[in-house]
Order: structure tokens, then C-alpha cells, then sequence
């Protein structure tokens, strides 16, 4: 009998105390995997190691000669001083899906930008926006467009988009025609998207509400296993407490 | 296998097109020989022999070299191979020519080719480069390419290990302005161990460091090569091995002109 009644005031402390491990992993474990590598992606690829076996191992005579005013090279790009332009910066986080904002949504269609398809805004968008945003210049613009990107993606190969006196405007080497080619912005579907944005353009159903992310999800579980905790260790104290 | 970044190359599918009706005599471009788009390999432009000229047409040349482009007489060849180190099988290789132009430098002709992938290239010797050992480099300070040593003001060239992100100074990468640009890693995006043949038919350990730049130029290319870093004893040379430095471009075949000896 005496054994039944330890156990079953175990139990509890046993489930808080897995429930406490559970609650120090969500905090503490996936950040300290992520720290190793476990999470990260993304990056270049590394190709198999060339590296002959023979090691370095010599005696080396040292340079000692005081060494100022040298320029060395770095592992991180160093950070770049970049304008932001309007157009990047009213971008919505996701334009013309389902999760954008109720803002774009409704200044679209104030403004009388909304529409039902895609086709249908590109094709107002080009009447209306077509001339503003080409790409051929006579002479070298001081500063790059805003909507010329640096590179784009033809054939599913990303290539650099250049200024060419040649074209006289900005334009990029066609991988597949071997070519080089004006860059036009109303024909790339990621530019286009974002001048449209940036436009107050809108199109597809109306935003709907109710979607969560995984940050909600996580929060929801960390908030589930407290109140179990707070539920069994009340229970168990509960039930010391009876005579 | 994806071994760039940026788009130039072409898929050569099962290997075909080995330049049939070539040594004719007649100048035919090489790149004629297909339709742009159509499957092929790079083993037409491996077989240029020494004597041979080749016209680039592309967009840099119109630019440089008026609009007839400009032609190139093919020198010396050599090819830089880089090996898995476990299997010891072929991963990748620079095939680079040797091109003479009055008034035109040091250039190169590269095809780059790895598996099924292949790229052309030209290149040509920097200006505000010059060659030399390790030691050379750092005398000069020189040492963009180079990441910075624990001690700075004590240290081993030859154990200075390659920058991914150089800091190079303001130079002409061929539009006649001299303006500071982003180097970023290109290619394989690391070092890559290799062997390079010389005249005498021996292998030369060789290091080579691809470069890209995103900023607006007409040659987005920097192909770093330092030679005989090893001796063949194994021993590592303090003052490091002869470091070159080309800057250059893709082109596409249709853009050159190939006309045999």
C-alpha cells in the first residue's frame, strides 16, 4: 500500500520534471543546435578538398619588417552603402497573396489598382508605368536604377545585368541565345511584382485572416507545458495535503 | 554538377561535337559550327593548336577593339587540374591559351570545363597587378588577397591563406575607369589544390582562387593562379609560390571566330 501511494506521488514529479527538461529543449536545445550548424543552410556549396596530403611542416624563416598601411582581404563582404529605394522600401511582405496586408489590400482599391488576376494588373501596370521604368540610357546613369537589379535569372541561370554602350542601357549575356539582350523590368516577373507593390497594386482574393507561423506554434506549446506543470504540481500538492 | 554562379556556360549533354571539318584551312568560326542553344562540347575549343587565331566578337572587344572585334594568335597551351583527393579522378580543368595582339598584354583563352559543364573565358593580365612570389606580394604590399596573419607584423608568406573576399584597390577592368568594386568568391568559392602541366610535360602544384564581382563592369571575372607553391620534395617554399592575376569574362561561342594554322 505504502508503495502504491509513493508512486503515485511520483508520477507527478516525475512528469514535471520531463515536462521542465521539454520546457529547457525548446528554449535551449534547438537554439544550441542551431549554434552547430544543425539548422543553418544556404551558402556555397564546398567542393571536395584538393588539398594534397603532404603537410606543412618546415622551419620558415618569418618576415619582421614592421608591416603598416597593408590592405587585407576578409572572410565576410564587408558591408556596402546601398540607397534604398522607394520601391523596396513600401514593398508588402507578400504581395498578392492571401497573407498581405489589409492596408495594401484597401489603399488598391481606393486607388483603383485592384485586381483579380495577375495578367490583368501587369497589363494595367505596363499601360500605365511602361515608359517610367526602361532601361536604355544614352550615357551611363550615376547611379544604378533602383529597378535594374544587379542580377536576374534567365533560363533558371542567374546573370549579371551590366550597363552596355554597346546596347546603350542595361541589359545581361543570354546563357541560352549566347546574346546579350536589353533588360526589360516589365518582363521580370520578380521586378514586376515589386513595382507593382510599390505602386499600390494588389490582385487575387482579398486577404484572409487566421494563417499562424511556426514562432505562434512554439509559443503555443511553451504556454501548454507550463499550465500542465502548473495543473500536476498543484494536483500533487493537493494531494499531500489530505489526511 | 552547378559549378558557377552566373550563366555562360552550356550543358554539352552526351559529349558530342568535336569540331568535324576543323584544320581545313578555311575560317570557319568554331562556334558557327553549332546553333546557339544546340548541345556541345568543349572539345573543339581543347584542341586549338599553337598558331591558330581566334576573333572575339563579343561585347568587350566591340568596345575595345572596334567593331571587326579582335583577333588573337593562339600561343602556348596549358591545363590546370584539380583532382578529388580520396578518388584521384578529375574534377574540374582550365585549359588556358596563351593569346598574343600587338598593344594587347598578357591574355588568356580559357575553357573550363568539369563533367558536363564547360565555359569559355578570356583573359587578360591587370594592370595594377604584378607578378610575383608571395614574398614579392607582401613587400609591395600587395596583400589584398590575402586574409590577415594572427602577427602582422610577424609572419610566414607562404602560410598567409587566401582571402574570399579580397580587398582590392580602385583598377580598370577593361572600360578605362578605375573604380573600386566588391570581389566575392566565385567558381567552387574556395581554394582549389591543383596541377598545372608545364613545357617539360611535369606537374606543377598549383593553388587557384576564383573571383566575381556583382558591381557594374565589363570584365566580372578575377582567375588567381600561384604556381609551383610545392616543392617536389613536399617542402613548402617560405617566399610562397609565383602568384598571376588575370581579370576577364565569359563569352559565348558564338562570339568567337576560330581560324586554324
Amino acid at each position: 500500500m505504502r508503495s502504491t501511494i509513493s508512486s503515485s506521488r511520483g508520477l507527478p514529479r516525475r512528469a514535471a520534471k520531463v515536462a521542465c527538461c521539454l520546457v529547457l529543449f525548446v528554449f535551449f536545445g534547438a537554439e544550441s543546435l542551431a549554434a552547430r550548424g544543425g539548422f543553418s543552410g544556404g551558402g556555397f556549396k564546398r567542393a571536395p578538398s584538393f588539398r594534397p596530403s603532404s603537410a606543412r611542416s618546415f622551419s620558415m624563416p618569418k618576415l619582421s619588417s614592421p608591416r603598416s598601411g597593408f590592405t587585407w582581404g576578409s572572410r565576410q563582404p564587408k558591408p556596402r552603402a546601398s540607397a534604398t529605394s522607394p520601391e523596396s522600401a513600401t514593398l508588402p511582405r507578400s504581395f498578392g497573396g492571401a497573407a498581405s496586408t489589409r492596408s495594401v489590400y484597401d489603399a488598391a482599391r481606393s486607388k483603383g489598382t485592384l485586381f483579380s488576376s495577375r495578367d490583368e494588373a501587369a497589363t494595367n501596370f505596363g499601360r500605365s508605368y511602361g515608359s517610367r521604368y526602361g532601361s536604355t540610357f544614352s550615357s551611363p546613369p550615376s547611379t544604378r536604377p533602383s529597378w535594374i537589379p544587379e542580377t536576374t535569372t534567365i533560363g533558371g541561370r542567374s546573370v549579371n545585368v551590366v550597363y552596355s554602350p554597346m546596347l546603350g542601357g542595361y541589359g545581361y549575356l543570354n546563357p541560352l541565345l549566347g546574346t546579350w539582350m536589353l533588360y526589360d523590368a516589365l518582363k521580370d516577373a520578380a521586378m514586376m511584382d515589386r513595382l507593382m507593390a510599390g505602386n499600390g497594386y494588389y490582385y487575387g482574393p482579398p486577404p484572409v485572416y487566421g494563417g499562424y507561423d511556426p514562432g505562434f506554434v512554439n509559443l503555443a506549446v511553451i504556454l501548454l507545458f507550463v499550465i500542465v506543470m502548473i495543473a500536476i504540481a498543484s494536483g500533487a500538492a493537493r494531494r499531500r495535503r489530505r489526511p | 554538377m552547378r559549378l558557377t554562379d552566373h550563366g555562360g556556360g552550356r550543358g554539352t549533354g552526351d559529349g558530342r561535337g568535336t569540331g568535324e571539318g576543323r584544320g581545313t584551312g578555311e575560317g570557319r568560326g568554331t562556334g558557327e559550327a553549332r546553333a546557339p542553344g544546340d548541345p556541345g562540347g568543349p572539345e573543339p575549343w581543347l584542341a586549338l593548336k599553337k598558331g591558330d587565331w581566334l576573333t572575339f566578337r563579343d561585347e568587350g572587344h566591340f568596345v575595345a577593339g572596334g567593331a571587326g572585334g579582335m583577333d588573337y594568335l593562339v600561343g602556348a597551351r596549358r591545363e590546370i587540374e584539380a583532382r578529388d583527393r580520396d578518388s584521384g579522378l578529375r574534377v574540374a580543368a582550365w585549359t588556358l591559351y596563351d593569346l598574343q595582339a600587338e598593344g594587347r598584354g598578357d591574355c588568356r583563352f580559357a575553357v573550363f570545363h568539369s563533367g558536363e559543364e564547360f565555359e569559355l573565358r578570356f583573359y587578360f593580365a591587370t594592370s595594377f597587378f604584378a607578378r610575383g612570389t608571395r614574398d614579392n606580394l607582401v613587400d609591395r604590399a600587395q596583400t589584398w588577397f590575402f586574409l590577415p596573419p594572427p602577427d602582422p607584423e610577424d609572419f610566414v608568406s607562404s602560410a598567409l591563406e587566401w582571402a574570399p573576399w579580397p580587398d582590392l584597390p580602385p583598377f580598370d577592368a577593361g572600360d578605362g575607369r578605375e573604380v573600386k568594386r566588391t570581389w566575392g568568391p566565385a567558381g567552387f568559392g574556395q581554394t582549389v589544390y591543383g596541377f598545372m602541366d608545364d613545357d617539360e610535360g611535369e606537374d606543377l602544384p598549383v593553388q587557384l582562387v576564383e573571383y566575381a564581382t556583382e558591381d557594374d563592369s565589363p570584365n566580372s571575372l578575377l582567375l588567381l593562379v600561384e604556381e609551383r607553391w610545392m616543392r617536389p620534395d613536399g617542402a613548402v617554399p617560405p617566399e610562397g609560390g609565383f602568384v598571376s592575376l588575370f581579370a576577364g569574362r565569359r563569352i559565348a561561342e558564338t562570339d568567337i571566330t576560330h581560324l586554324p594554322a
